[in-house]
């Protein structure tokens, strides 16, 4: 059996109320390895970069602090947008980025925060 | 009358718009090669970086819970892939020939649209552009015996990395030791420089004065300004 694509898990992100797009990135190399959009006003490839070097910034900072915890996610509030980015657990394919952007007239930032907890959590089982 | 080469980018859109199935290869070199099936690229290999077998390697025997322990096998070859067109597609200008042929039976059946492969290609060049002042795959690096902090914390891929690193390495080469990428591994490699951790003879601050590759170190990489303002 064909392993589903990672854009087919993605689409599951669509019933986030405000949804804009969601993306996997790997957090090593920048690269985005799946993808889903409902509107276009976003750039994507943009906006994986950015939240690919919010958590190469926040690593630097973790790093340097040695304060023994990991970063979990990021909320970014725009006036018009959320971007959450959530951090996956390592596994032996790398460590995974999760970005989830949102119109913010729509999204219920707290909703939103916690579905995209779970649906991360389901990911790996 | 002598006919002009095409360069293998082109050759690549040109094998895409057919739909093609086989391989790129270097004549005489069967370790590089870029294979298609119709017209998708499905892997890549080199030389210069780690093949698929033994990245495969690390996989755990059962595939992982959830639906990500499902694809890590495509995302390791996509990974192989991608890592082995960025060395072929910077190192290239010599004549490509396409054969007809199967790809290795390892790259299972994901594949990537050609147009995509060539714009991960330019974004990761991008980055390599960035470091180079700092560091490239082929700088060798070694631990730096002057911390500056107390404590530092670093990931587990860093911890690996230098766990690999005994005296002197490049990035290619512990790249290749632990079967991982080599782009993956010289970014971290300059993270790493960036916590002073580890240092290239050209990183170490000049007396008096802080040299330009300390302070291309210090501003980092964008991944961000590779996708918005690549040069």
């Amino acid at each position: 059996m064909l392993a589903p694509p990672i854009d087919t898990l993605l689409a599951q992100l669509r019933d986030i109320h405000g949804f804009q797009l969601a993306c996997l990135i790997d957090a090593e190399t920048g690269t985005v390895l799946g993808s889903v959009q409902d509107r276009g006003d976003l750039r994507l490839p943009v906006a994986a970069a950015g939240a690919t070097d919010v958590v190469g910034v926040l690593s630097l900072m973790s790093g340097s602090l040695a304060t023994d915890g990991e970063l979990e996610d990021v909320i970014v509030t725009f006036s018009n947008y959320y971007h959450l980015i959530r951090l996956l657990p390592p596994s032996p394919a790398g460590r995974l980025i999760l970005l989830v952007s949102l119109d913010r007239m729509d999204a219920n930032l707290a909703m939103a925060h916690r579905e995209i907890r779970e649906f991360a959590a389901s990911l790996q089982g | 009358m002598r006919l002009r080469r095409e360069s293998i980018d082109i050759q690549l859109g040109r094998l895409a718009v057919e739909r093609r199935t086989g391989f790129l290869q270097l004549p005489g070199d069967a370790s590089r090669a870029i294979h298609l099936r119709e017209g998708q690229v499905v892997y890549a290999e080199s030389p210069r970086t780690p093949g698929l077998s033994s990245r495969l390697a690390q996989l755990p025997p059962a595939p992982e819970p959830g639906p990500l322990g499902s694809v890590q096998h495509d995302l390791m070859v996509r990974e192989a892939t991608v890592d082995a067109a960025l060395d072929l597609l910077t190192a290239s200008g010599r004549h490509w020939r396409f054969r007809t042929g199967g790809a290795p039976g390892a790259a299972g059946g994901t594949s990537l649209p050609v147009g995509v492969l060539l714009a991960e290609v330019v974004r990761r060049q991008e980055i390599v552009r960035q470091m180079a002042g700092v560091l490239t795959a082929d700088t060798p690096v070694s631990r730096n015996p002057r911390l500056a902090a107390d404590s530092i914390q670093v990931s587990a891929t860093q911890w690996a990395v230098l766990a690999l690193l005994d005296d002197a390495a490049t990035p290619r080469e512990l790249a290749m030791r632990a079967s991982r990428s080599v782009f993956g591994t010289t970014i971290e490699v300059f993270r790493l420089i960036a916590l002073s951790l580890l240092s290239t003879g050209g990183s170490l601050p000049a007396a008096g004065g802080t040299s330009d590759s300390v302070r291309q170190r210090r501003a980092g990489i964008s991944f961000i300004r590779a996708v918005t303002d690549p040069a």
